[in-house]
Formats: C-alpha cells, structure tokens, sequence
C-alpha cells in the first residue's frame, strides 16, 4: 500500500518536464555543494583535476574553484578569494538557483499546469541573464580567445 | 494502451539532452572543465537528436526537443573553443622546448668539439706526443700484458702436469687457503673503513 502511494508521488513529481528538470538542478547544485564541503584545500584530494593544466601546464581562470567553494563553505573568504578570486560570485549564482530551483519546483506544484509557459519562460529569461552577470569574466575571457 | 504509457515520444531524450546540454555551458566557458563539457555537450546532442527523431516520427511536439539540440550545440561549442586554445598553447610550449633543446644540442655539440681541440692542443703541448699516436702505444702495452699473461698460464699449466695428483691438491688447497684469507682481510678492512666513515 506504501509502496504504491510512493510511486504515484513519484509520478506526480516527475510528470511535468519542467519539474523533473528543476529537481535535477536542484540535485546538482547539492551534489556540488557536497562535493565541496567533502573535500578540502588543505588535503587537496580533489578528484577533477584542470584540464587547462593538463594540456598547457599554466593556470587558467577558474583555476582554485573548488578550493575556493570548500572555503566558503567553511567561512573562510578570504582564502576563498585567494583561491580564485571569482569564486563567490559563482558560488552566490549556485546558491540563487538553488533557491530559484526550490521555489519552482513547489510553485509548479500549486499552480494550475496550463498556465506551465507563463512560469518557463520568466524562469528561463532570470536565470539566463544570471548567468549571463555572474559568469561575466569567463565570458570576456572566452570572447577575447576568439577574437584572438 | 500503449499511447497511454508514452504520450509524448522523445521527450524523456530531450528532457536528458537539454539537463546536459545546460550543464556543459558553464563547464565549456569555464578552462578547467572544458573536457567534460565536451563529453557532456555530445551526449546532449545525440540524445535531443534521438529524441528529435522520435518526436518527429510520432508527430508529436519538439520544441523542448529543439531547444535540448541547440544549447548543447552551444556548450560543445564552447568546450571546443576552449580545448583548441589550450591544444593551440600545449603546441606552442612544445614547439618552444623543442627549439630550446635544439639549441642546447647545437651548443653542447660545439663544446665538445672545441673541448676535443683544446684537450689534443694541450697534451700535445704537455707531453709533446700526438694523443692518438699515445694511445696506440697504450693499446701495443695492453696487448704485450695479454700475451704475458697467456704465457705465463701456459707455464703453470706444464708445471702442474710433471706433479702426482696428491701435490697438485695440496698445493691448490695451500693456493685456495691463501686466497681465501686476503679475500676475508680485505672484506674486514672494508667494514672497519666503512664503519669509520659513517
């Protein structure tokens, strides 16, 4: 009996794309949220590695990402910014999406389905011009190798 | 029945395309992770492209499906961008090491060569003989040794052979005991030497 009322809340949860979409996210930003709180700068056992790195043997701008989110984590911003000097603002724009993740995934469950675009495409244009500020220097970075 | 278990054809693929595909755009624009954009972005694509095809052979909607393709077009894009830059500057670097190495052949090669010039000058100087002329004395000496030596064997061989068996092992055994004492000296003088240096 239990079970079969879990698989329907299953159900219910997972029948909307756009909500199966948003607990995956949300999923993810907890998975890297773990990730840095599991691992430390001063153990240094990270398991990705820069690939940058690898192929060059200098650093490059998100070189000290994940250090810097295990800082944060442990309230240590100043050595966060050491680490990289970008990582709270990526760290913030995770933290917003978690949020923003969470509030649709509950918002969709009370509302009324047909109406699923008029919650979309704000969502997608918010999140997209987030994205857009908060990844600003990985951008300008990218734009100046093509021009290049 | 079988409407009612699969509605909308493809869209599961495009609900995964699009997850990757929106994953693989901050990993591609990011140096680090560039590789597993790449990864990520081509799943996305062959996953929307499954389930583009899906949809379109079941009629139903792509938008989503669409929407899946492209932004993981774009987030392959960028972790290509990304790998041929640092592909580009690995090759860079290497070429660079290779001309360094070039150049230290060169200069090793020349000192050796003027190393060579000086040193014939200087023992022609010193001793006032040509230095490969010294060597094939060297190598005339090292021949008469061998000789020498080939004979004095022989000696010892037709020494040995006017004696009875039981003076040939006893003087073995004399010679063998002999041996064996200077060997077990000499091994004692080399701990008690190594002991002292350390």
């Amino acid at each position: 009996m239990s079970k079969k009322r879990m698989s329907n809340k299953l159900n219910v949860l997972f029948k909307d794309p756009y909500r199966t979409i948003n607990i995956i996210f949300t999923g993810f930003i907890l998975f890297i949220i773990l990730y840095s709180a599991v691992f430390s700068p001063e153990t240094n056992r990270y398991p990705i590695h820069s690939a940058h790195e690898l192929f060059t043997g200098s650093s490059s701008i998100s070189i000290g990402l994940s250090r810097g989110f295990s800082s944060i984590l442990r309230l240590k911003f100043a050595d966060a910014y050491n680490y990289n000097p970008f990582s709270l603002r990526i760290f913030i724009f995770f933290l917003l999406q978690l949020f923003l993740r969470l509030f649709f995934i509950f918002y969709c469950r009370k509302s009324i389905y047909s109406n699923i675009r008029y919650i979309v495409i704000p969502d997608s244009i918010i999140s997209g011009v987030l994205f857009l500020i908060f990844f600003e220097p990985f951008w300008r970075e990218l734009f100046s190798i093509i021009l290049d | 029945m079988n409407e009612s278990k699969n509605p909308s054809p493809g869209l599961g693929l495009g609900i995964a395309g699009l997850v990757l595909g929106i994953f693989s755009i901050p990993l591609g624009i990011m140096g680090c992770t560039f590789i597993l954009a790449l990864v990520l972005g081509i799943l996305g694509i062959t996953l929307s492209a499954v389930g583009y095809s899906q949809a379109k052979q079941a009629d139903a909607s792509t938008g989503l499906i669409i929407a899946a393709l492209i932004i993981s077009i774009l987030g392959t894009s960028f972790a290509l961008i990304r790998l041929t830059h640092s592909a580009s500057r690995s090759v860079d670097i290497f070429d660079g090491w290779k001309n360094k190495l070039e150049k230290l052949e060169q200069k090793s090669n020349e000192y050796g060569n003027s190393f060579e010039n000086a040193f014939e000058e200087g023992f022609k100087e010193e001793f006032d003989e040509d230095l490969e002329l010294n060597l094939e004395d060297l190598e005339n000496d090292l021949d008469q040794l061998e000789k020498e030596l080939e004979n004095a064997g022989d000696e010892i061989e037709k020494a040995f052979e006017d004696l009875p068996d039981e003076e040939k092992a006893r003087r073995l055994g004399k010679a063998t005991g002999k041996a064996l004492r200077e060997f077990v000296n000499e091994l004692q003088d080399t701990v008690v030497e190594e002991k002292d240096e350390q």
